[in-house]
């Protein structure tokens, strides 16, 4: 089977066909039984800001590109730059791509999905889209139109901008709600399993099936052992290398809500003691405002010694996702050792959705966030940025944008990063990558820029 | 207050008063009791809690002994030490699930916690709490503190816990326990069947069960400054103690109900002859003579009946016998009157006639003028004696009385109106109110028309004045007529209400003496005296009656 380039928007002269090595002695058919452990079952529309569910929901939904390993993007969106400005993108759906209803993948499909981040809670990914030209009046009035492809203009140059369009965020997305749905290899079918699905332009994949089988940890490695689950997502592979620790999590607080000596006893956690406990690895500590992968660890400032609190101010809300496990077991650290230093935190659970809305609307003063982070530094910075303040966009990402070289740019997103620590109201904590364990029987299984688990020309051996 | 009621609270006090003083006495009893009840059940429930306490002690020891052999713990304790992913910091989580156990942690020698079930976020930190269990000999509970989870982040809270070292692990101990919380409290509450509280100091820390009423209270010391307070409630006591006092005070309601109806009963049996003798002594009093008793009566009473009703009936008959002789007297004093009235005329009648006859026997020339000298004189005689023998008639004619209810002044205010006072006279009148009497009307009005007609008839030539009142003396009514005449001389006083001694040029000499006759028909008097202007002064008494029937029979009369 060849290599698969995930074009849903694709101009037809962006089609890369690949050979695989492995791509003689796959095998067609199957049922691909992927265990979660801990998890969730992933709902077509749920978010993707978490790597096994990133990668469970790309089975069933697909971004417009795949990042490859190595953070080359392979552009799956034409381009063309029109005049000497900033240019603009003009991304033109596939022939082919349809949705499980049996409708084709409109332009309208992609402003609807996008859109709907904001209302899912994710609008942090916005950010990915921030050079884009008055992006929400274009996306309001695509969403409404039906036209047969999707102008984005620029308001300034942004050359990470294909990349940024492969984030698993990004997905088209037909309905909303429970009744949404995406493009992908499979399709939800009735029993709950997940079936092949013709409307993928690349072609169909070799397993004929795909079912999640919810496991207690022990009875997942024992599953997996007998051959019964192939791969286990939400428990930690012992063999295959970690790929990219993307997935940043960050402890956002509003302005002046949370006490300066609190502040300083967060700033001052051992991060690296905070990780091995209470976070489940692959994780590594986050002392800047980016992944270790991203921004070189910056040196830490020395900790000061938090004053005693005030009386009566020592309080505050911290809200996190009740969906994401290692979140209480943080903010429950994060509150011990806040109350060891004589601060009363209030833990505060909900979803995604309702985690945004209360920090939105001032009901918390902090929160732990997560956010899945693009492979490339600027489009991270990006995220990050609307992540804390939406505001520095504009201010930042110009600038940036403007370096054509790479690596230059890459530098000064570096520098950057380092500076607006200090101002952000962000207390950045860890960042993890995709917990998965497969099975000797999963053969051509890999990781890409993201460390998501792809798929696509996996095959069973029996 | 009427003597049957004096009778009737008399009865019922007496019935009712010993209840009344042993009320309390019971009650009080009553509550002394239960308070000694409930003082046994708050024991009782202390020892129920204290025991209870040293069985979970004993479990506690159990279970933490167990999870210390258990193999997972093993491999638990095996995994915090390897160099592969760390386990969950609340993987000790499963090792307590079906020991009962709400506390439990991994930790080192000096009480550093690898993994937390109650507090996963206190991994590696030391745990003072778990010092404590260290320090104790294995597999024994004891009173600690310990940290827990709560929404405002982590609280001390007290617990029993025991600790030991997990097998094939050296240097790591489980350490488990019961929080002596909610949960803990609810399970003694249902034990004891009683409220149980889990304090520290002044603070209450759970809290369970409950006790109703009033209460009595045992206090439980655990250690490290807690207390458990086991508290009976005395509400079911003081629900019995009410309706008890509810149905003593039924019973002492109830016979003061019996009491007084049977007092009335024999307040009425005894009262009931004397109340028919005073109606009786009523209407005797108001001129029913031969009133009778018909209650039964035995004893004193009765004799007091039947001595009543002899008495009225004498008294009728001697009333009778007594009107009878008056009546006799009456007539005898009519006839004595005629015969004088008649004899005067009749004599100078027989004279004349005697002349007249010796004349015209003897021829006598002068016949003819005796006769015309005489015949005036004899018609005159008999116009007189024609006179004298239509008044008495009109005497004899008198009708018995018709009394009926009458009230005094307003009756001599119409009465007045309808006489007609002479133009000249001035009439002063003062009428009392509520003097009434039982009389006929007519006779009534014809004794004070005869009264004012005699003072009218004494005045002649006189400066006219009359004064009648109304008034009441003691039981008897009065009413006077007083006149500014030249009055009665005391020696005639005796005899102006005889027959035919009328003072007056052209009186029948009737008017007094009927006035007189009706006053004494009616029970009563006229008298006479001299007035304050020197004149005459009529006084009539008539027994006074009560008056309640007068508005029926006076319009009916």
């Amino acid at each position: 089977m060849s290599r698969r380039l995930l074009l849903l928007a694709l101009g037809a002269s962006l089609g890369v066909a690949g050979a695989s090595a492995g791509a003689a002695r796959a095998r067609l058919g199957g049922t691909l039984a992927i265990g979660l452990s801990g998890l969730p079952v992933p709902a077509p529309g749920a978010l993707a800001d978490a790597p096994e569910a990133a990668s469970a929901r790309a089975l069933v939904a697909l971004p417009l590109c795949r990042l490859e390993a190595g953070a080359v993007p392979v552009l799956a969106a034409a381009r063309r730059r029109t005049g000497s400005g900033a240019g603009e993108v003009v991304i033109s759906p596939l022939a082919g791509a349809r949705f499980p209803d049996g409708t084709a993948l409109a332009a309208h499909d992609i402003a609807r999905g996008w859109r709907a981040l904001a209302a899912a809670g994710g609008g942090a990914y916005l950010g990915l889209l921030a050079p884009v030209a008055s992006l929400e009046p274009l996306l309001e009035a695509a969403a409404a139109r039906s036209e047969a492809e999707l102008l984005l203009p620029l308001a300034y140059p942004w050359p990470d901008l294909e990349a940024s369009l492969c984030h698993p965020a990004l997905t088209p997305v037909r309905g909303s709600g429970a009744a949404a749905m995406g493009i992908g290899l499979y399709a939800q079918e009735a029993g709950g399993q997940l079936g092949r699905w013709p409307g993928v332009p690349s072609g169909l994949p070799f397993p004929a099936a795909v079912s999640f089988v919810p496991a207690l940890p022990r009875a997942a490695a024992r599953l997996l052992r007998t051959g019964e689950l192939r791969a286990v997502l939400g428990e930690p592979g012992q063999s295959e290398p970690p790929g990219p620790l993307l997935f940043a999590t960050y402890l956002a607080h509003r302005p002046g809500r949370v006490p300066e000596g609190a502040l300083a006893v967060l700033a001052a956690l051992d991060l690296g003691e905070l990780v091995r406990t209470f976070v489940p690895g692959p994780a590594t500590p986050m002392p800047g405002l980016l992944p270790p992968s991203l921004l070189e660890p910056p040196p830490r400032p020395a900790p000061g010694r938090p004053g005693p609190p005030v009386a009566g101010a020592g309080a505050f809300t911290l809200g996190f996702d009740a969906a994401l496990p290692e979140h209480r077991a943080v903010a429950e650290r994060l509150q011990v050792k806040l109350h060891d230093a004589g601060y009363r935190v209030r833990l505060q659970a909900s979803d995604r959705p309702g985690l945004v809305r209360a920090r939105t609307d001032g009901s918390l003063d902090a929160a732990l966030v997560s956010v899945l982070l693009p492979p490339l530094p600027a489009p991270a910075l990006a995220v990050v940025l609307a992540l804390a303040d939406p505001q520095l966009l504009s201010r930042e990402l110009p600038a940036l944008g403007a370096i054509e070289d790479p690596g230059a740019r890459a530098t000064r997103v570096r520098d950057r990063a380092v500076e607006l620590q200090r101002t952000l109201p962000l207390v950045p904590l860890y960042a993890r990558g995709l917990r998965a364990r497969l099975g000797p029987s999963l053969v051509d299984a890999r990781r890409d820029a993201f460390g998501l688990l792809v798929l696509d020309d996996a095959w069973l051996t029996d | 207050m009427r003597l049957r009621t004096r009778l009737a609270l008399a009865f019922a006090a007496l019935a009712v008063l010993p209840l009344l003083l042993s009320a309390p006495l019971v009650a009080r009893r009553l509550g002394s009791a239960f308070e000694g009840e409930l003082e046994q059940r708050a024991d009782s429930a202390r020892a129920l809690v204290l025991a209870e306490l040293e069985a979970v002690r004993a479990r506690v020891g159990e279970a933490v002994t167990a999870v210390a052999g258990d193999p997972r713990t093993e491999e638990l304790a095996r995994s915090l030490d390897a160099k592969g992913p760390p386990p969950p910091p609340d993987a000790a989580q499963s090792l307590a699930e079906g020991r009962g156990l709400t506390v439990l942690a991994l930790v080192d020698r000096d009480a550093r916690v690898r993994s937390s079930a109650h507090l996963p976020a206190r991994a590696g930190d030391v745990d003072p709490g778990m010092a404590l269990a260290l320090a104790v000999q294995p597999g024994v509970a004891v009173a600690a503190e310990v940290e827990v989870r709560s929404p405002e982040g982590p609280r001390v809270w007290p617990a029993l816990l025991a600790a030991r070292e997990v097998e094939e692990s050296p240097g790591v101990f489980a350490v488990g326990g019961v929080l002596l919380d909610d949960s803990l409290a609810a399970h003694l509450a249902r034990l004891a069947g009683a409220e149980v509280e889990v304090r520290r100091g002044a603070e209450v820390l759970a809290l369970a069960g409950s006790a109703p009423g009033r209460a009595a209270a045992r206090e439980l010391s655990v250690g490290t400054g807690t207390a458990l307070v086991v508290r009976v409630g005395g509400a079911a006591y003081a629900e019995a103690e009410r309706t008890l006092r509810g149905a003593l005070a039924a019973g002492v309601g109830s016979a003061l109900i019996l009491a007084v109806a049977v007092g009335v009963l024999l307040a009425r049996r005894i009262t009931g002859p004397l109340e028919a003798l005073t109606r009786a002594a009523g209407a005797v009093a108001g001129g029913e003579l031969d009133a009778q008793v018909t209650a039964r009566a035995g004893g004193e009473v009765g004799v007091l009946v039947n001595a009543f009703n002899r008495m009225t009936s004498e008294l009728a008959r001697a009333t009778r016998a007594l009107v009878e002789a008056e009546r006799v007297a009456a007539w005898e004093e009519v006839a004595r009157g005629l015969a004088h009235e008649l004899k005067n005329p009749l004599t100078p009648l027989q004279m004349s006639l005697e002349t007249l006859a010796a004349a015209e026997s003897t021829g006598s020339p002068r016949f003819a003028a005796l006769f015309r000298e005489s015949a005036p004189a004899m018609r005159e005689e008999v116009e007189r004696l024609k006179r004298t023998v239509e008044a008495f008639a009109r005497f004899a004619r008198l009708p018995r009385p018709a009394p009926v209810p009458v009230e005094l002044g307003p009756w001599a205010e119409q009465t007045l109106r309808l006489y007609g006072v002479s133009d000249g006279l001035r009439l002063e009148t003062a009428f009392a109110p509520g003097v009434h009497v039982l009389a006929d009307r007519d006779q009534l009005a014809q004794v004070l028309h005869n009264l004012l007609r005699n003072a009218e008839e004494a005045m002649q030539g006189r400066p006219a004045w009359a004064a009648v009142r109304v008034f009441a003396r003691g039981e008897r009514a009065v009413l006077e007529v007083e006149d500014a005449g030249p009055g009665i001389p005391d020696e005639e006083r005796g005899r102006i209400f005889e027959l035919s001694q009328s003072r007056k040029p052209g009186g029948s000499g009737m008017g007094l003496a009927i006035a007189r006759r009706i006053a004494v028909e009616h029970r009563g008097t006229l008298e006479v005296e001299r007035g304050s202007r020197g004149g005459a002064l009529f006084r009539l008494e008539l027994p006074r009656s009560d008056g309640s029937r007068e508005g029926t029979e006076g319009a009916a009369g």
